[in-house]
């Protein structure tokens, strides 16, 4: 294995142990002349943006396009890894329209930042890939619902999508075709909750940012209850590749369920932190080690979350693990996002604990009873083991909780917010016991039958 | 639409086969074939919300197991499908469920209104665990104020969202709203303090917990374990919207409703709901007024005696005839009888007028009487037809519950609703078409759109639009009228042209199998006052000592103008304020040697009779009612401590006086009597009257074919410089059941007169600053500006006692001076 | 009140992007907020009037969302970003000296308007942790990222701020470190500024060192930032 950092040396992509691929050398092309001038699908292709698009729009079929992203083994990147062709296949065929394609740039999960270097180092790249995505199910419009911080992609994408309208690339007919395609940038106003797909739904319909019943499904009944589908910016930035570099490029790499490549985040304990594109099935360790130049000098691992802080915690014990969805299930933990928090022997669990419990009761929507009342909960009891108030009893109490929310809450965001804490208290007790032992010291010290715990 | 036949698919629960239909939701299909499974947001006025998470159940579909527990609530049943309701797993799942609820929950059930009612405390003793285990410090918000109703309890919130839901998608009021987020979200009131709340207490109901209370319930009624519940009727107008009244040792406690789904399906307006406290106001006469050179207070007895000897002298001097006698149409069916033979064999006269609708001179004709008394569907056929086209109404003020069913059944898309009226109404908002002409017009408007559809006679243009959605009106077509028909010069003109446009609909439109025509009466028992006043005609009846009506309301009021009458008895009626001709009842009042009032509370009219004799308010007097579809619905009483007598009871009393026998000898005997004679009401006791009511069909005379005018009354206009007085029926006014229940005490009522901002730019005038109608003033008001008001009008509420629209009415349309009151400030 | 001409152009270009107007409410309330640092309800009602929305929902929606601030903020709003990473980075450290610099709490304004601290949750940088935003109100709203703080850092970007205004949010050195695993014999390193962390290799030509970031994202810095050029070559040379 090479080892080093992908690095653009005098215009040539070194080798690695993938080759950058498709988004990393084309950061800083903003402007569309750069964009059909410079910006490559793959390293070793020629330079041409749009290129792709144009032949999907004059020669190939819906159909195709499903097929030839299914083939390729697109996996949606926004964290739940859904195939992206089979789930453009569910939108009704016959339905009069008019369709949608509702591009998930809310980034908000902790410990994930990739999406807004697309959006704003290669926003062309994006524009084009929702073309291709919203021929491929009969769509003419795609929202892209930016979250609210991100205040320079949001400038950057809208400047590019005018640069497109401006071209005749967006509009009435992109290319010359009679298939009108049209863009819109919309913002978010600071609500993680609205990167859930339903409640980003209902904020760009105007309301609060609320899930949404399922079923109907939005691929059925979406934006204003017509066919909408959603996917990941760094999904739709992947798609144009397919039809440049064709599935076989996609599948050559990665694992045969997890195929294709990924941008990785990697941030915490680690002295170089950054975020890479990655062939799926690369271990984590390596993407720790060499990418992010390892933990700082004296350290241990302590435990890796791999996707976001939604996933559970991993031990050292599964440093090794490939990255890849399977592998990393297997472990005991999800891919997610693949944002990748390294925690190190310096860090006590119970404080990521409370950290990401504020996390999750600050952004739980309200609208359901377990997570609404449960993230307040689990916030409260972490506040006060942490202030010495805590008990054995209390992990027992956590887990409880955690059953009360997973699977029972009305979207994904009470399951995010109880996996951590059920990894956490199954799996780093001892970093809880410290603190009960601590507080059970002081009330024998002390003596005080006020500060009973239990 | 006719209903579609329901289709039904067979599950099982917890190992047992049903059958289920296959269009709604597990949850209520299970609870109806008696599951407990418990559930908070649900409800089913609203969509599936699937927020509290308490309806989990384990499904198994298609075969195969689902992963996940599901919300029954949103589980459409499938053939084939599994579900188990006391599985180990669902069972945890709502202990854990309910612990999340009671986290933040005040534990005060001893403090809270709501307790022995409340969904919370119940689900917590079937289903929850025992024992709380939070520590940690509860949410604390204050109680608020959500408006003059209603107070929010924020702690024992549960946030199931039923209430904001209902202000968004039922009544669409938007007056209560979530606030904030996660577990930091409360219910924050929108309440426009300028605008008079009209649905906002069925959210009082909707609650499950005692988070949202009645202001006007509070603490001070007991457990609901202990009140005495009565059914009764909504007693504010026609739809006959069932409720409960709600007694405890002897007072009123609420009024909540009694959930007839083909009534009024559970929602109260607030006036109907709140408007108890006028039974046991202290001004409620208990006690008769007397009026020689001074007023005296006697007691009721005497107060009949007095009436008895006053009109006992009058019929000895001056023979049959000689007394006329009127009666709002607020009274039960019984009572009118008792009114009607008290007429004929007491009073010896046929000067008499049961009723509000008909207020011409004639009686009613033959062809008025079909109109109304056959061609009608229920409210629930009104609800389910293709097409739903009002006419000359704003149900929204006339009849609230059946105009917020309509417009729900219009937002959903179930009907296309069309409507045609003077002024904008709130019903508009959802309708396909909502057309207006100047007040008075409806006639006109009327003929000329049965013009457009037979083609013959002229067409006025504004009606063409309509005729062309009417000529495809679908599998059934409902029209509903209102007060403008009873507001017009001859409601039975108006009403044969409304016939006369239900076959023309019929005949135009190809697949419409049936047109119907439900007017919306005036009051909660017009059509029973309407039926024992022309029951010779309505039916084959007949009885003997008693004689037809000589005429209508006009006819009796004319009479006693012109000296013909020398005494007048008015049961429960202000005609002073009510009747159009105001002229006339001055002159009759004036007129006559006597006045006799007897009612509840005093008005305008009573401040002019000789005798006031108390009688019972609605509470106090058992009988039936009929409502809009001619449904017999019975009001039964509680027991409340007062002096109040029924209609018989002050009949028999001045009858005794009179020195005659007594009409009846009690209800039932007058039941059976009016059984006799119409054939379908109830004999005897009001128990065999079954609780849900019982529908009923008048046989009014059978016509072959109605000819009916295509002529056109002439186009209505205002001179330059004037305004066409439009009285408007709002549904807060001077009625007694408003004016003395203090709650509505801070409901900005609409007294005011209503200018388009166009006109009133003309005038000069803004909002709050005061107008002289007519050339005299005869009318002063402080004006709003309200863009519903069609320009060229102003709008006055027709029952303001201090400013008595009939000051100025008269003859609809009446074109009115509009001045600038100087010297007079902003309101 | 009016709504802003600026944003009912806002609203009339985008309006037929739509079915409806309600779409519309979050981007024109944001609008508000970037103009005027928060979203009284007169500018509310003015939204609700112009997208035919009743009052009462538009301010629950406003309610809703953590950017749209319904109390007064300082001309300069600072997100501060307290998530796991970022807290780990030292968000506590920062927000306490802010606190005793100012005197004021978070989501208060200082004494002279200029500042309005917020504690926020995860801003999607958190290689940079601590981060923070700063938002300039205004017609001319700009938002600056200033990353890789620490509280001497932070002290000095607030002073200069208060001094000079925007322009002192320009990118500035952090620090200069080696870079772990050096892929070549090159001097490799690990540059961090207050906007990220760039891979770059030094070369020196003349007195100068020229800083070549891997990803080409630094720009001609001579040009653009001297300030941090001036910064990194003193850095290197120390």
């Amino acid at each position: 294995m090479a080892k080093g950092n992908p690095i653009l040396q005098n215009g040539v992509i070194s080798e690695w142990i993938t080759p950058v691929t498709t988004l990393n050398n084309e950061l800083g092309i903003r402007s569309l002349a750069d964009y059909k001038a410079k910006a490559r699908y793959i390293p070793e292709g020629s330079p041409g943006g749009y290129r792709s698009a144009e032949k999907v729009y004059k020669d190939i079929d819906a159909e195709t396009i499903i097929e030839q992203v299914k083939a390729a083994g697109i996996r949606g990147k926004g964290g739940a890894g859904f195939p992206a062709g089979l789930k453009w296949s569910f939108v009704p065929k016959n339905h009069p329209g008019p369709k949608y394609l509702a591009i998930n740039a809310d980034e908000g999960e902790p410990g994930t930042f990739k999406d807004r270097f697309i959006l704003e180092d290669c926003p062309h790249r994006l524009i084009e890939g929702a073309m291709i995505a919203c021929k491929a199910f009969g769509a003419h419009d795609a929202f892209c619902y930016i979250r609210g911080e991100f205040y320079d992609a949001i400038a950057i994408l809208d400047r590019a999508v005018k640069e497109a309208y401006a071209a005749g690339i967006l509009g009435d007919k992109p290319f010359g075709v009679d298939y009108p395609m049209h863009f819109t940038v919309h913002t978010g106003a600071g609500a993680y909750i609205c990167g859930e797909e339903t409640s980003m739904l209902s904020s760009i319909m105007g309301e609060r940012g609320h899930p949404r019943m399922k079923p109907p499904f939005p691929a059925v009944e979406g934006l204003w209850r017509k066919p909408t589908i959603i996917n990941n910016v760094e999904t739709i930035a992947t798609v144009p590749a397919v039809f440049d570099a064709g599935p076989d490029w996609f599948t050559r790499r990665g694992t045969e369920k997890s195929p294709g490549i990924k941008l990785v985040s990697v941030s915490g304990c680690v002295r170089n932190p950054g975020w890479w594109e990655v062939e799926y099935g690369v271990p984590i360790s390596t993407i720790i080690d060499e990418l992010a130049g390892g933990l700082k000098p004296g350290r241990k691992l302590k435990a890796v979350i791999p996707g976001g802080s939604s996933c559970p915690l991993l031990q050292p014990a599964f440093a090794d693990t490939p990255f890849d969805y399977e592998s990393v299930m297997k472990a005991g933990s999800m891919l997610g996002s693949a944002a990748m928090i390294v925690l190190d022997d310096t860090v006590d669990i119970v404080k990521v604990m409370h950290n990401f419990s504020h996390f999750y009761a600050h952004e739980s929507c309200g609208k359901c009873t377990p997570c609404r009342e449960g993230t307040r909960w689990m916030l409260m009891i972490h506040e006060r083991i942490l202030a010495g108030g805590g008990s054995p009893a209390d992990l027992e109490l956590l887990k409880d909780i955690v059953n009360g929310i997973e699977a029972k809450s009305f979207c994904p965001l009470g399951d995010a917010a109880a996996w951590p804490v059920k990894s956490a208290v199954n799996r780093y007790a001892e970093d809880y016991e410290r603190y009960f032992k601590a507080a059970q010291a002081e009330i024998e010290s002390t003596g005080n039958p006020l500060a009973e715990a239990g | 639409m006719a209903r579609k036949p329901i289709e039904y698919v067979e599950i099982e629960i917890d190992g047992q086969a049903v059958k289920v239909p296959a269009n709604q939701v597990v949850l209520w299909s299970a609870r109806e074939l008696g599951y407990d499974i418990p559930h908070f947001c649900a409800h089913r006025w609203l969509v599936p919300y699937g927020a509290c998470r308490m309806c989990l159940v384990k499904v198994e579909a298609g075969g195969r197991m689902m992963p996940k527990l599901q919300t029954s609530c949103s589980l459409m049943p499938a053939e084939g499908m599994k579900i188990w309701t006391k599985d180990p797993e669902v069972i945890q799942a709502r202990r854990e469920q309910l612990e999340f609820h009671l986290l933040n929950h005040p534990l005060e059930c001893p403090v809270c209104d709501k307790g022995g009612e409340c969904m919370l405390q119940d689900q917590t003793r079937d289903h929850g665990m025992g024992e709380g285990r939070f520590r940690e410090q509860k949410r604390i918000r204050p109680d608020a104020s959500m408006n003059p109703y209603i107070r929010l309890n924020y702690k024992r919130c549960i946030h199931c969202k039923r209430c904001v839901n209902y202000a968004s998608d039922i009544d669409g009021s938007y007056f209560l709203q979530f606030v904030d987020r996660g577990a930091e979200t409360y219910i924050e009131s929108f309440d426009d303090p300028a605008a008079a709340p009209r649905f906002s207490g069925n959210v009082i109901d909707m609650c499950p917990v005692g988070a949202l209370t009645a202001k006007s319930y509070r603490f001070t009624m007991g457990r609901p374990w202990e009140q005495e519940l009565k059914p009764s009727i909504g007693a504010l107008d026609s739809v006959g919207a069932n409720i409960w009244l709600n007694a405890r040792l002897g007072d009123v406690a609420r009024i909540v409703p009694r959930d007839n789904p083909t009534v009024e399906n559970g929602m109260l307006d607030d006036a109907t709901r709140f408007g108890w406290e006028f039974i046991e106001d202290p001004r409620r006469l208990t006690r008769a007024l007397v009026r020689g050179e001074e007023e005296t207070r006697v007691s009721r007895l005497a107060g009949e005696t007095e009436a008895g000897r006053i009109l006992g002298r009058i019929v000895n001097e001056h023979g049959p005839g000689s007394v006329g006698l009127l009666a709002g149409a607020g009274l039960n069916t019984e009572e009118y009888l008792a009114l009607k033979l008290f007429a004929g064999r007491v009073l010896n006269t046929s000067y008499y007028n049961l009723g509000d609708c008909m207020s011409s001179i004639e009686v009613p004709d033959d062809a008025t009487l079909a109109t109304v008394g056959s061609g009608f569907t229920t409210i629930e056929g009104i609800l389910n037809a293709a097409t739903v086209l009002t006419l000359g109404c704003d149900l929204f003020e006339e009849a609230p519950s059946l105009g917020l069913r309509l417009d729900i059944a219009a937002r959903r898309g179930l009907l296309r609703l069309l409507n045609a009226r003077s002024q904008q109404s709130g019903i508009d908002r959802f309708a396909e078409l909502s057309l207006d002409y100047p007040f008075g017009g409806l006639l006109r408007f009327v003929r000329g759109l049965t013009n457009a559809l037979t083609g013959q006679g002229e067409v006025p243009p504004e009606v063409t639009p309509l005729a062309e959605r009417l000529r495809q009106a679908g599998e059934d077509c409902a029209i509903v009228c209102g007060d403008e028909v009873w507001l017009s010069e001859d409601p039975p003109t108006v009403l044969k042209a409304l016939a006369a446009l239900r076959e023309a609909i019929a005949q135009a439109s190809p697949d419409t199998k049936a047109v119907y025509l439900n007017p919306v009466y005036k009051s909660v028992n017009s059509a029973g006052a309407l039926l024992v006043n022309c029951f010779e005609r309505l039916t084959d009846g007949r009885l003997e000592g008693v004689t037809a009506p000589v005429g209508c309301l006009g006819k009796v009021l004319e009479a006693a103008a012109a000296g013909k009458l020398k005494a007048l008895v008015i049961f429960d009626k202000d005609v002073l304020v009510r009747y159009q001709h105001r002229d006339v009842v001055e002159k009759a009042l004036k007129n006559v040697e006597a006045v006799i009032y007897c009612g509840a509370f005093p008005n305008a009219t009573s401040e002019r009779a000789h005798v006031h004799l108390p009688l019972g308010t609605w509470a106090h007097r058992e009988g039936f009612v009929i409502n809009l579809e001619w449904r017999v619905q019975k009001r039964l009483v509680a027991s409340i401590d007062s002096v109040a007598p029924s209609v018989l009871d002050v009949v028999n009393g001045i009858a005794a006086a009179m020195g005659q026998s007594p009409v009846a000898a009690d209800l039932p005997a007058l039941r059976a009597q009016l059984a006799r004679v119409i054939p379908g009401l109830p004999t005897n006791t009001l128990d065999d009257l079954p609780d849900q009511g019982l529908p009923f069909s008048p046989k009014p005379p059978a016509l072959d074919r109605l000819k009916a005018s295509t002529d056109l009354p002439a186009e209505v206009a205002a001179p330059d410089g004037q305004l066409l007085l439009t009285p408007k029926r709002f549904l807060y006014n001077d009625r007694e059941e408003i004016r003395f229940s203090r709650v509505f005490d801070k409901i900005p009522k609409p007294f005011y007169a209503f200018l388009n901002p166009a006109d009133a730019a003309k005038l000069g005038v803004s909002d709050g600053e005061w107008i002289g109608l007519g050339g005299g003033h005869e009318l002063e008001l402080p004006v709003q500006l309200a863009a519903w008001v069609r320009p060229g009008s102003v709008v006055v509420n027709d029952y303001y006692l201090a400013q008595p629209a009939n000051r100025l009415a008269g003859a609809a349309p009446a074109a009115v001076a509009v001045k600038k009151l100087a010297g007079v400030g902003k309101d | 009140m009016e709504l802003p001409e600026s944003i009912r152009g806002f609203i009339a270009e985008r309006i037929s992007r739509y079915p409806n107007k309600k779409a519309l409410l979050i981007p024109a309330l944001m609008e508000c907020q970037k103009l005027f640092g928060q979203v009284t309800p007169e500018a509310a009602q003015a939204v609700a009037s112009e997208l035919d929305l009743p009052f009462a929902e538009v301010q629950s929606v406003i309610s809703f969302y953590t950017m749209l601030n319904r109390r007064p903020t300082g001309e300069f709003l600072i997100a501060m970003c307290g998530t796991w990473n970022c807290e780990h980075g030292g968000t506590a450290a920062l927000i306490e000296h802010f606190t005793k610099k100012y005197g004021v709490e978070p989501g208060e304004v200082t004494k002279d308007g200029k500042f309005t601290l917020l504690r926020v949750e995860c801003l999607a940088d958190c290689h940079n942790a601590p981060s923070s935003q700063f938002y300039h109100r205004g017609e001319d709203f700009k938002a600056y990222w200033v990353n890789n703080l620490t509280v001497e850092l932070f002290d000095q970007v607030l002073d200069e701020v208060a001094a000079g205004g925007p322009a002192a949010l320009r990118e500035r050195l952090v620090r200069i470190e080696d870079k772990a695993n050096p892929p070549d014999d090159r001097r490799w390193i690990w540059l961090v500024t207050t906007n990220s962390q760039y891979p770059a290799w030094v070369e020196q030509a003349g007195g100068e060192y020229i800083v070549h970031d891997a990803y080409g994202r630094l720009g001609d810095l001579k040009q653009e930032n001297p300030q941090l050029f001036a910064e990194i070559q003193a850095a290197l040379k120390g």
